[in-house]
């Protein structure tokens, strides 16, 4: 017997261990014991079995729709998984195709004719003069 | 015979006919609900949370392998989202100080008065069992409600068959002061 656990407590936690599995043989020849002198204790085991077997025989009530509502909620994942997988990808071409049209507009705007582009489109002839004769 | 048409099933669920997965859900229903129900009790939530199962295997069908049961591994995620529950409640009873009051249908273990006052008769093994720690709550869950041995149990949980004995053996007297206090 633990001599740190009050006796009454270890002979009912032996008594709930003893519903599930063999106790060793000191601790059920104990247990044997106080159930033939203590009422008490035969109560608490009857109550201890009514108890498992009300838990045994638990039923929830039953869900109307519940597979309709699993099928809900997968068809609802799969969107969502759709969404992340193309969310990126639509925003990658997005941000490409405003950059295209960015630089064509420009382009045909005469803003980023290939003379700007190069930087040459405000050099005039006699500052190339002026270049060379530096030279 | 059941198993090899269960085997059927799974087979073709993953192969992505629709019909048999539902056939499945059907079959896995009823066990599953009752462990959310048992671990989590008669909310909203806990209907979330068995739906959620089923929906997380179908996610994952292709990964699952025949080496445990179908039940067993469904059960086994049943456990770990209605613990996610559980500490989700916790985390928002920590935050909501005002709303604890006024919802006694989360009551934590040891909150034995505001439980007993808003509870009916009939549902005390149930309440009594809500108010249990979700350690004790499990094994109980898995022992007693869902009839796993108690090797299967250990299996399960991955803790020693001495603790699930040990801790099934203070659950069930932790149940009984419960539903004495309860009753009163």
């Amino acid at each position: 017997m633990d001599k740190y656990l009050d006796p009454k407590k270890q002979l009912q936690e032996w008594l709930a261990l003893s519903l599930d599995q063999p106790l060793n043989p000191e601790a059920a020849k104990q247990l044997e014991e106080a159930l033939l002198h203590s009422e008490t204790l035969r109560e608490d085991k009857a109550v201890l079995l009514r108890m498992r077997s009300e838990l045994l025989g638990w039923k929830p009530e039953p869900v109307p729709g519940f597979l309709q509502e699993v099928k809900k909620g997968i068809e609802k994942r799969q969107r969502e998984a759709m969404v992340l997988y193309l969310f990126p990808r639509i925003a990658v071409a997005s941000i490409v195709i405003a950059v295209g049209i960015a630089l064509l507009s420009a382009y045909f705007s005469d803003r980023l004719s290939d003379k700007m582009t190069l930087g040459v489109e405000l050099l005039e002839p006699d500052d190339a003069y002026g270049f060379i004769a530096s030279e | 015979m059941v198993m090899q048409s269960e085997r059927d099933l799974i087979g073709k669920a993953q192969g992505g006919d629709q019909r048999a997965f539902e056939q499945l859900v059907l079959l896995h229903e009823a066990p599953i609900r009752k462990t959310v129900w048992a671990m989590l009790g008669d909310t909203p939530e806990a209907k979330d949370v068995a739906q959620e199962v089923f929906i997380r295997w179908y996610q994952s069908i292709n990964d699952f392998e025949s080496r445990s049961s179908l039940r067993t591994y469904l059960t086994r995620i049943a456990i770990n989202l209605s613990l996610n529950e559980l500490k989700r409640r916790k985390q928002k009873s920590k935050w909501l100080v005002f709303g604890r009051e006024n919802t006694p249908e989360y009551p934590e273990p040891n909150d034995h008065e505001v439980a007993f006052k808003s509870w009916e008769a009939g549902e005390l093994l149930h309440k009594a069992l809500s108010l249990l720690a979700p350690d004790f709550r499990i094994v109980l869950v898995l022992r007693l409600i869902e009839g796993y041995s108690v090797q299967e149990t250990a299996a399960m949980l991955q803790i020693p068959e001495g603790t699930v004995a040990s801790r099934l053996a203070r659950a069930q007297i932790k149940l009984k002061e419960l539903i004495a206090k309860l009753d009163k």
